[in-house]
């Protein structure tokens, strides 16, 4: 095999293996991929630059579309990165709705990344199982904004509005269900020997390239490294919740898996406690120059009106200043390092993806591997690609 | 009380008379500009944090004549550096073993037009998995000369995040393996996140994209 010339091949960038639009050009001999190296860029819109067009809580929409599968942490993570500039605490049961609707989230985007990689490696059962509880998450989310993808579901000082009567309860069946899911998947899968030959061993990184490369999330965890932002700087209400933050080995695809799983179990976990005391109360902050009067009050009164007027002429105000805002979203952390000058738009957003970083990597990870592994290290990493090039 | 609340339905044309939901919030300062009290602040003045925080303390002995200044907002500990000293800084704090920066976090670049002489910015956010503390570094640069050492040795990370400072702002760091756009098509003219750039321009852009490789 010495003397054989590398033959180079070209994956994507709309091909069925990648979900998104990324590229990837593979020097092969044989079947084995001998150097790699990936384009990225072929959804970027430049976010940042739209931003910066737009008011503080117009760019909520924007957010949205960054990682598209788990949108209420994109849209949780900026408003708590406004409001960390601002300096603003937000009522608690906005707060106790926003863990909520965080973990709802995370749950969701975890069973797209689980059921999706398994469908790559052949596995379509699991795909069902994963997505139908998915739906049902959804129908949660659709009921409180009316959208069930592009959320845009919080407002900077609390949220787009609140949740119906008997919320608890409905979200409590679907949670039941949920974990009847997980545990399908898990009797199918954990103790499969195609499933494990197939991702035991593939696209391993350890500990130290892991941080050097910036990677967090589920990939950094699996790579045995302890970080998870719900328990290094405990946002919302994660410093009072019971929780564990589960940590693999290899830091191979195998790894990624199971930690995904057990973080479901987790949040379900975490969900489960939330549920039992959401106080009553607004979700809201009751503050003229960040959210709007009631509309019984703009419709009888030219102060509320006036208001109202200002409010969505102008938009809301931040301090003069820059924060760097990090929550914990589906796939690691997502951070906003906003810059404003004081005026009605952002001065500058950066978003630092938690893809990117993780994307990086890949053709340190897919070396000496097969092209089949190609794919399921891709699917393993819940590669999105609208947070990627944003 | 709730915006949007659902469980009543909104009675038009009915005023409440005055009412006192049209106070200023005692946590926004009327003024825009102006920062109020804040309850997520840290305890203490800004120079009382400074001077208590060991990471500075231990920066600030390595580092002393290279620090341009320091500031502490809203618990972010900010240290601007002087542009040739940014390697041996990043490389201090990966490896100091009361630092250890080992996770890198995030690269970008700032455009200030403004400010004359520092048009530019490269911000760097650290964080340690060990010791639990973050720090954000900043490079101010001269419009006239952007140009700054590239830091991909000492995280590998660095790489693409440069690039992309590179493709969206037009900063240009020394020793790269491969400073190529990375986000944008190569016949892209400008750099998008400057501020003298238009936002509605458009690029006809007709070639296709070839791969090349890091040297």
């Amino acid at each position: 095999m010495e003397n054989v010339k590398p033959y180079r091949i070209n994956i994507g960038p709309s091909h069925n293996a990648t979900h998104h639009l990324m590229r990837v050009e593979a020097d092969i001999v044989g079947e084995t991929i001998e150097y790699c190296e990936c384009e990225i860029g072929y959804v970027h819109r430049c976010f940042e630059k739209m931003a910066e067009q737009m008011g503080w809580n117009q760019v909520i929409t924007l957010t949205d579309r960054l990682n598209y599968c788990s949108a209420p942490l994109n849209n949780i993570g900026y408003c708590l990165a406004v409001e960390k500039l601002i300096g603003l605490e937000v009522p608690p049961r906005a707060v106790y709705l926003r863990t909520l609707f965080s973990e709802l989230a995370r749950i969701f985007d975890h069973l797209l990344c689980v059921g999706a990689s398994l469908v790559d490696l052949g596995a379509l059962t699991n795909f069902w199982y994963t997505f139908r509880e998915r739906e049902q998450i959804y129908d949660l989310f659709e009921e409180v904004c009316g959208s069930r993808l592009t959320t845009t579901l919080t407002r900077v000082g609390g949220l787009f509005r609140d949740v119906k009567p008997g919320y608890e309860k409905r979200v409590r069946e679907k949670t039941k269900r949920l974990a009847e899911a997980v545990d399908d998947v898990d009797n199918l899968i954990t103790k499969n020997r195609i499933a494990i030959d197939r991702m035991r061993g593939v696209g391993p990184i350890s500990a130290d390239d892991a941080k050097s490369y910036g990677f967090t999330g589920p990939c950094l965890r699996a790579a045995g490294v302890p970080y998870d932002v719900r328990k290094a700087a405990p946002y919302l209400l994660y410093g009072q919740l019971d929780f564990k933050v589960p940590l693999g080995k290899h830091g191979d695809c195998f790894d990624r898996y199971l930690v995904r799983m057990e973080e479901i179990r987790q949040s379900i976990h975490i969900v489960e406690q939330l549920l039992e005391g959401i106080p009553p109360g607004p979700v809201n902050v009751d503050n003229r120059y960040l959210t709007l009067p009631l509309k019984s009050e703009v419709h009888g009164n030219i102060e509320a009106l006036m208001n109202h007027f200002k409010l969505v002429m102008e938009g809301v105000r931040v301090p003069v200043g820059e924060v760097y805002g990090y929550t914990e979203a589906g796939n690691g952390e997502l951070g906003f390092y906003l810059v404003s000058d004081g005026g009605k738009q952002p001065y500058r957003i950066k978003v630092r993806p938690p893809c990117f970083a993780v994307w990086q990597a890949f053709p340190q990870m897919v070396k000496g591997h097969m092209i089949a592994d190609v794919v399921a290290i891709m699917a393993g990493m819940n590669i999105i690609a609208g947070e990627l090039d944003r | 009380m709730n915006t949007f609340q659902r469980s009543l339905p909104p009675r038009p044309f009915e005023s409440k008379g005055s009412t006192h939901a049209y106070r200023p919030h005692p946590g926004l300062h009327p003024d825009p500009a102006g920062v109020g009290p804040n309850p997520l602040e840290p305890e203490g003045s800004e120079e009382e944090r400074l001077a208590k925080n060991p990471v500075l303390a231990k920066v600030k002995s390595a580092f002393a004549g290279e620090i341009l200044s320091c500031r502490d907002f809203r618990g972010d500990l900010t240290v601007s550096v002087k542009r040739d000293k940014i390697v041996a800084l990043c490389t201090f704090l990966r490896d100091d073993p009361a630092l250890l920066f080992d996770l890198f976090v995030d690269l970008c670049g700032v455009h200030y037009p403004e400010r004359s002489g520092a048009e530019f910015e490269v911000v760097f956010h650290l964080y340690s998995v060990k010791l639990h503390h973050r720090i954000r570094v900043k490079v101010p640069l001269d419009a006239r000369d952007a140009e700054v050492d590239s830091c991909h040795e000492v995280w590998k990370g660095v790489n693409w995040y440069e690039r992309e400072a590179y493709d969206l702002v037009g900063i240009r760091f020394r020793n790269h393996p491969n400073l190529r756009r990375l986000l944008t098509h190569e016949e892209f003219v400008g750099h998008a996140l400057r501020k003298d750039y238009p936002y509605w321009k458009r690029h006809k852009l007709s070639k296709p994209y070839p791969v090349i490789r890091d040297k």
